[in-house]
């Protein structure tokens, strides 16, 4: 398991890791030529940029290419995730929730391997802080969030097909009021630690992207997979996920979130090139 | 026994950051992603010359123009905290135009007479 307590909880933290280093929009670039850049502590921009290229870039690093080794864990997992926490104070431009989320997961794994509930707690709150946002917005109550996405941020061909035989608007509210209880659900059965949280979890992240043409949330989907899969403890599934045919249907999921990832990436830059 | 202690502070200050959310304008660190969607637009005039797209995206590393996935506040503090950390001698007007889930267009202004930011909802 060579650090980890078990093979898909290597699996998970590897990923999240690779994900810090290869999606996070140009945080390499950001660390190396623009950091800090409007933080959130007034006192970070004092910190000069050769802290971060010199200090901070080679420890994050080593303490990432630790963790994908196997050793050291703890202290490497530990490490890489206040660096990064530090990285994504320096500036606002940084921050994301999901960066946010996965830094989180990691420094937690890092302080406690041994716990997974550790974890439930985190995905719990990460859910049911969704929950509560939303439900005290109006628009997610009316429904003019979810219209607004469904039809000019990310449009929805269900939803367009929906609303040719339904008043749109009642269409979007029942979208949004079942999203925000979804994570609510979601929320209380991790935190409960039901296994059946990580199905609804899957369905609901997998129904997203299916309902986005696989535009909204392909690295969310990817950390949560990452995430989920830390989470697990049982034996039966864990010696169900170290079966070959298992290993090569994960590995195969991550990339296959990876390509999708790098196309919508593509498109976006495309668009933003005819823009400018 | 230190690591107890860190794992419960980070979860207080979730917590923290969650309740924050309800009293300040701005979003972060309380997850609210995708809680509202705003198209936006930013002009920037130094000394009554108007900025190129590219001359914006410079300053403050953000699209001149396209989405906010998260509160259209967040993006005020982003042009606030670089203003704030810029030693201006210029004469600055910073517009925000923003339409939030498809409502009607509101402005934003931050100006700058006499090194004094004003910011005019």
């Amino acid at each position: 398991m060579n650090g980890f307590v078990s093979n898909n909880q290597g699996i998970g933290l590897k990923a999240l890791v690779l994900y810090v280093l290869v999606f996070s929009n140009g945080l390499w670039r950001k660390t190396i030529f623009e950091l800090p850049f409007a933080p959130f502590i007034g006192v970070i921009d004092f910190v000069p940029s050769w802290i971060y290229v010199y200090m901070l870039l080679p420890t994050f690093l080593v303490s990432a290419l630790l963790v994908l080794l196997g050793k050291y864990v703890s202290i490497s997992l530990t490490t890489f995730g206040l660096i990064l926490f530090f990285l994504i104070m320096s500036s606002i431009n940084v921050f994301s929730n999901s960066l946010t989320f996965t830094c989180l997961v990691i420094i937690l794994s890092g302080l406690s391997l041994k716990s997974s509930y550790i974890i439930n707690i985190q995905v719990s709150f990460l859910y049911i802080g969704a929950f509560i946002n939303k439900a005290l917005d109006v628009d997610w109550w009316n429904g003019r969030f979810f219209d607004t996405l469904a039809t000019l941020r990310h449009p929805m061909p269900l939803f367009e097909f929906s609303s040719q035989y339904f008043n749109g608007l009642i269409v979007a509210q029942v979208f949004s009021i079942s999203s925000m209880f979804i994570e609510l659900t979601l929320g209380v059965l991790f935190l409960m630690r039901k296994k059946i949280a990580f199905a609804l979890g899957l369905m609901f992240h997998l129904g997203m992207l299916i309902l986005t043409n696989g535009k909204l949330s392909v690295l969310f989907m990817f950390i949560m997979s990452a995430t989920y899969l830390i989470m697990i403890r049982d034996k039966y599934i864990t010696n169900s996920l170290r079966q070959p045919l298992s290993q090569f249907l994960i590995y195969f999921w991550f990339v296959s979130l990876t390509v999708w990832n790098f196309r919508n990436k593509i498109l976006e830059f495309y668009i933003l090139m005819n823009d400018m | 026994m230190i690591k107890r202690l860190a794992i419960s502070i980070i979860f207080a200050l979730q917590i923290f950051f969650v309740v924050y959310a309800r009293f300040a304008d701005e979003k972060f660190f309380c997850w609210a992603p995708y809680d509202q969607i705003s198209q936006y637009k930013i002009n920037v005039f130094i000394n009554g010359g108007k900025l190129s797209k590219a001359e914006i995206y410079n300053r403050y590393r953000k699209n001149p123009n396209g989405f906010e996935n998260r509160n259209i506040d967040n993006l005020k503090f982003l042009l606030i905290a670089v203003e704030k950390s810029t030693i201006c001698n210029e004469d600055l007007r910073v517009e925000l135009i923003y339409s939030t889930n498809k409502r009607n267009e509101e402005f934003w202004i931050l100006e700058s007479p006499d090194y004094e930011w004003i910011c005019v909802k």
